[in-house]
């Protein structure tokens, strides 16, 4: 008889990146068969009661409260494991109390990091959903700019944020804003990439990095890369931080072209947007992506795709497709990404190419994913539904492991498409765990398809992670555009 | 910024000025009953807020039933206590009487008490002046040696004092803080420093005024081998500094905390006089030989004033020496303490500074606000008591004030700028 | 019609003056980082000025009094 155990500890935080390192000691220990440190947010009790870890302790527990929830095979297990989850939680980090490991004060509040740090221009701001917004305010209200990280924030925040920061002349970056590089400088999930003249509002993260990455293979270089987060082009916010992120680059005098990045956007928000954009002298790149026609104004091109916009800034030419000896045997596609915008763009290739596809996230023309894996399917296993209490599978490749086997058995799958999203933030080495996870059994007679968008700068290393993966007899494709060409080439074949 | 936001900025500023451009001056040694009309004979002044003799720590009833044997209410100890449980003593605190204690705090009539002026608004302060260490009553002493002391101290030292004290023309105390602070003193648990600057100061005074030589080398020798001496001036000096500050409509500034062995208190100034209490907390320290936590009183006395001025506690990269206390504190963490209570305070005093800090003003003004949301409790240098009257002290180390007074004061501070909870 | 126009005329130095966000733009890059740590590690290890927060939900995950703070301007 399983036994589930819950402590919860008040006004206890740590980040979660932090907590699911612990969690999976815990899970590792004998005898645990589930286990969860997460802060006591309705989602995340949500998660851990669908576990089947949670209890009325834990149930009780606020957004502010960690929760130590698990369940073990029998009492003296689940002791042990809740005596070792404290004994984590317990080990000094840095400077907990006033008595410091360290020697050295590390302030708690954006007051105090301030006052310590007069001339900061930019807070970087990860909290969970929940507090993000009252951080981002005490920022704004001390004249200083915000990158938000941090998702799940109520709209009505984002809207009074956002305007907050327009009054003070501050650029309010996200929430949701997983991706910037300002003066060279790569913030949350960013590339190194050379600094160059074109500049980039995007409301994608993945988006950015895709482009940037692609411009760098170019040879060309990013002045600025401003993220807005995802709902920015939405009505209700209205696309404030893209219009002022436009301001800016138009101004600054360091940005020659400018690209514009986000899903199709609320049609009385483009229409302001290209306004703005028409005002420009400057030329623009326009990719919402997936749309295939729309008026722009005179200094703008259209770009259904970020393969696109990365050659219309660059003014490359298209590149041929690498040709696989390899052929399909299974029917279908099956697609698997960490990035949202990845798994966007790959709808519009198959869209455009006239192939029946479905998504968890679904662009307009293509049908919603309802479960029926025999069909083309291209999932964002970043998702909410993916990630809600699990690392967004950019930080943890592990949470592609159980789907990716699931696709390499099924006799359907003919063609697994992957990307791999390197830089700052992400994982050390995407490529070594993927090989690792395939073990002996390698790819089997299914082809897989992959994309990398990184550079030879980043900490993994493009090319590294490519011969990784090549050596693994895994496609790899010059972008993740061409990579959905190959996949549609060899499913049609 | 909100419009209440702006009230309790400008109120808290004004708070603050009011500490800083503070001019306390030791002014001289008066006999309580003289110097407060009010206090009748029967009442006991005790550090801390106000408590009933049932919720009394035994060291405060100890030293209750001394200070009644002393001042002649009671025939012995176990009469005094009989006359304690009876009602026969009005208890009220020390703060109610323009006076603060440490430890145990006591204040009757008959006492000498050391008065601080606070040129800059007028107003005065007082603070008994201090045994010295070992058995003593502010620690629950009240054999006879402890009531043969404090006789002394009323007969001999106090009268001896006040005559120094006005040839001088009054001592002023902020610059001997100052340096207090350069020589390795928080003026809590640490006042070898300031105490010998005062004798200093006092020496040639005391020789003049002295009655016989036979006095003058009793006094010298008495302050002298007393490290803690000018704790209790610096006492009187936090309470001179705080109470100008207290009653200033929208400041979330704390102008006192105290113990009194059973709960910890706070006033604020924006809530005017009223106390907000939790049950003290118990001291994290060092024992002296034979001694152990098991033996220790909780947190007592009004002593955490000087932590309300930015001192003790909050001026603890001042004073490495007295990190040791904490057990395994390196005298490199000294600096953490003062850098932790910055993030609850309104403003740094310029005037006094820490040399090793770059010359860090001490962090000063308690904003209740930044109590509660950072959750750093204010910290507080402190001496520990054993539990049992008449046995002493026992050690040393730091306690924190608790959570629920600010969180109350907080609620409560909230109601006065209309904002309900 | 002496009076100039606060707006349309108010090119003065104060509106020259470029805001904060184009100075983000045009300075170095300093960051106070609330949240994740592994930011301000990444960001160190590049050399940039990083000012790391130990952040703890305020008012210690209390939300009554964290909703009382903000309204009294915390």
């Amino acid at each position: 008889m399983s036994v589930v155990v819950n402590e919860v500890r008040r006004g206890f935080y740590l980040d979660s990146v932090a907590l699911m390192r612990m969690s999976r000691g815990i899970v590792a220990r004998n005898g645990v068969e589930e286990a969860g440190m997460m802060m006591g947010t309705p989602a995340n009790k949500r998660i851990m009661a669908d576990a089947g870890v949670l209890n009325a302790t834990g149930e009780a527990a606020q957004p502010g409260d960690l929760v130590i929830a698990l369940r073990a095979c029998d009492q003296l297990c689940a002791d042990d494991a809740m005596a070792e989850a404290r004994s984590v939680l317990d080990k000094p980090r840095g400077n907990s109390g006033a008595t410091g490991e360290s020697g050295q004060w590390t302030p708690r509040t954006i007051r105090a990091a301030h006052a310590q740090m007069p001339d900061a221009n930019l807070a970087l701001i990860s909290v969970p959903g929940a507090f993000a917004a009252a951080e981002g305010r005490k920022a704004l209200n001390r004249g200083i700019n915000v990158l938000m990280f941090s998702d799940n924030v109520p709209v009505v925040d984002e809207v009074e944020l956002k305007q907050l920061a327009r009054e003070r002349g501050l650029l309010m970056m996200g929430p949701d804003c997983g991706t910037a590089i300002i003066n060279g400088v790569p913030l949350g999930f960013a590339n190194v990439v050379p600094r160059g003249d074109v500049g980039i509002v995007g409301a994608s993260g993945t988006g950015i990095q895709e482009v940037s990455c692609l411009l760098a293979q170019h040879g060309l270089g990013i002045s600025h890369a401003l993220g807005t987060g995802g709902r920015d082009l939405k009505a209700d916010v209205g696309g404030i931080t893209m219009l002022m992120g436009i301001e800016l680059l138009d101004a600054d005098a360091a940005t020659r072209h400018i690209v514009i990045i986000s899903k199709p956007p609320a049609d009385s928000v483009a229409r302001v947007v290209l306004e703005r954009v028409g005002q420009s002298v400057k030329p623009f790149t326009v990719c919402f992506i997936g749309v295939t026609d729309m008026a722009m104004p005179a200094n703008a091109t259209l770009a259904p795709t970020l393969e696109r916009a990365a050659q219309l800034a660059s003014g490359a030419n298209a590149v041929p497709d690498p040709r696989s000896a390899l052929s399909a045997k299974g029917k279908h596609v099956r697609g698997l990404f960490a990035g949202g915008t990845m798994c966007a763009e790959v709808q519009v290739v198959f869209r455009d190419a006239g192939l029946k596809c479905v998504s968890n996230v679904a662009i307009p023309g293509v049908g919603e994913f309802d479960g029926n894996w025999r069909q083309h399917a291209l999932i964002d296993l970043g998702d909410d539904d993916y990630t809600a209490g699990r690392p967004h599978p950019m930080i943890e490749p592990a949470v592609r492991d159980e789907p990716l086997l699931a696709a390499l058995k099924d006799a359907d799958v003919g063609v697994v498409l992957i990307d791999f999203v390197l830089g700052f933030g992400a994982h050390a080495d995407p490529a070594g765990h993927l090989v690792a996870a395939l073990g002996a059994r390698g790819v089997g007679g299914t082809v897989i398809v992959a994309s990398v968008t990184g550079t030879e700068a980043d900490p993994q290393r493009r090319s590294s992670q490519v011969r990784i993966l090549e050596a693994a007899g895994i496609i790899v494709a010059p972008s993740n555009a061409s990579a959905a060409r190959i996949a549609v080439q060899l499913v049609r074949d | 910024m909100t419009d209440i936001a702006q009230t309790i900025d400008a109120a808290n500023k004004e708070a603050v000025r009011r500490i800083l451009s503070s001019e306390p001056v030791l002014i001289g040694v008066v006999r309580a009953s003289e110097a407060l009309p009010r206090l009748k004979a029967g009442t006991i002044l005790h550090a801390g807020p106000p408590i009933s003799w049932e919720r009394m720590c035994g060291p405060m009833r100890g030293a209750v039933t001394g200070i009644a044997v002393f001042e002649g209410w009671a025939s012995d100890l176990d009469d005094a206590e009989r006359k304690a449980a009876a009602g026969a003593f009005t208890f009220e605190p020390n703060h109610h009487y323009d006076c603060v204690g440490p430890m145990t705090g006591m204040t009757t009539s008959s006492q000498m008490l050391m008065v601080v002026q606070n040129k800059t608004f007028g107003n005065l302060a007082y603070c008994a002046i201090n045994e010295g260490l070992g058995k003593v009553m502010r620690f629950g002493g009240n054999d006879r040696e402890v009531l043969d002391r404090i006789r002394w101290l009323t007969d001999v030292l106090g009268p001896a004092l006040d005559a120094a004290i006005k040839d001088m023309g009054g001592i002023p105390l902020k610059a001997v803080i100052a340096r207090g602070l350069t020589m390795g003193d928080e003026m809590h648990q640490r006042n070898v420093a300031c105490s010998s600057l005062l004798l200093r100061q006092l020496a040639p005074a005391l020789a003049r005024t002295a009655k016989d030589n036979e006095t003058l080398a009793k006094c010298l020798t008495f302050i002298g081998a007393n490290d803690q001496f000018f704790l209790n001036v610096a006492m009187a000096m936090g309470k001179a500094m705080t109470d100008p500050a207290r009653g200033i409509a929208g400041s979330s500034m704390v102008t006192a905390m105290c113990r009194n062995g059973t709960d910890f208190g706070i006033r604020v100034s924006g809530t005017g006089d009223q106390w907000f209490t939790a049950p003290v907390e118990m001291p994290k320290g060092l024992y002296f030989p034979g001694y152990s936590e098991a033996d220790a009183n909780p947190d007592m006395g009004d002593s955490a004033i000087v932590e309300t001025i930015g001192l003790g506690g909050f001026a603890m990269g001042a004073a490495p020496a007295v990190v040791g206390f904490i057990g395994a504190g390196n005298a490199s963490e000294a600096a953490v303490f003062t850098r932790a209570m910055g993030e609850i305070c309104l403003a740094d005093n310029p005037e006094w500074t820490i040399p090793s800090m770059d010359y860090k003003g001490v962090p000063t003004g308690i904003d209740i606000r930044l109590v509660v949301e950072t959750g750093l409790m204010p910290t507080i240098n402190t001496g520990v008591a054993h539990k049992k009257p008449g046995v002493g002290q026992v050690g040393a180390g730091v306690v924190k004030a608790p959570r629920g007074c600010f969180e109350q004061a907080l609620v409560a501070f909230a109601a006065t700028m209309g904002v309900k909870a | 019609m002496s009076k100039r126009d606060p707006v349309a005329g108010g090119a003065t130095n104060a509106n020259l003056k470029p805001s904060p966000a184009m100075m983000l733009l045009m300075t170095p890059v300093k960051v106070v980082n609330v949240g994740l740590k592994g930011f301000a590690d990444e960001l160190s290890a590049q050399g940039v000025p990083v000012q790391h927060v130990e952040w703890q939900p305020p008012a210690s995950g209390d939300p009554k009094l964290a909703a009382l703070l903000a309204k009294l301007g915390i």
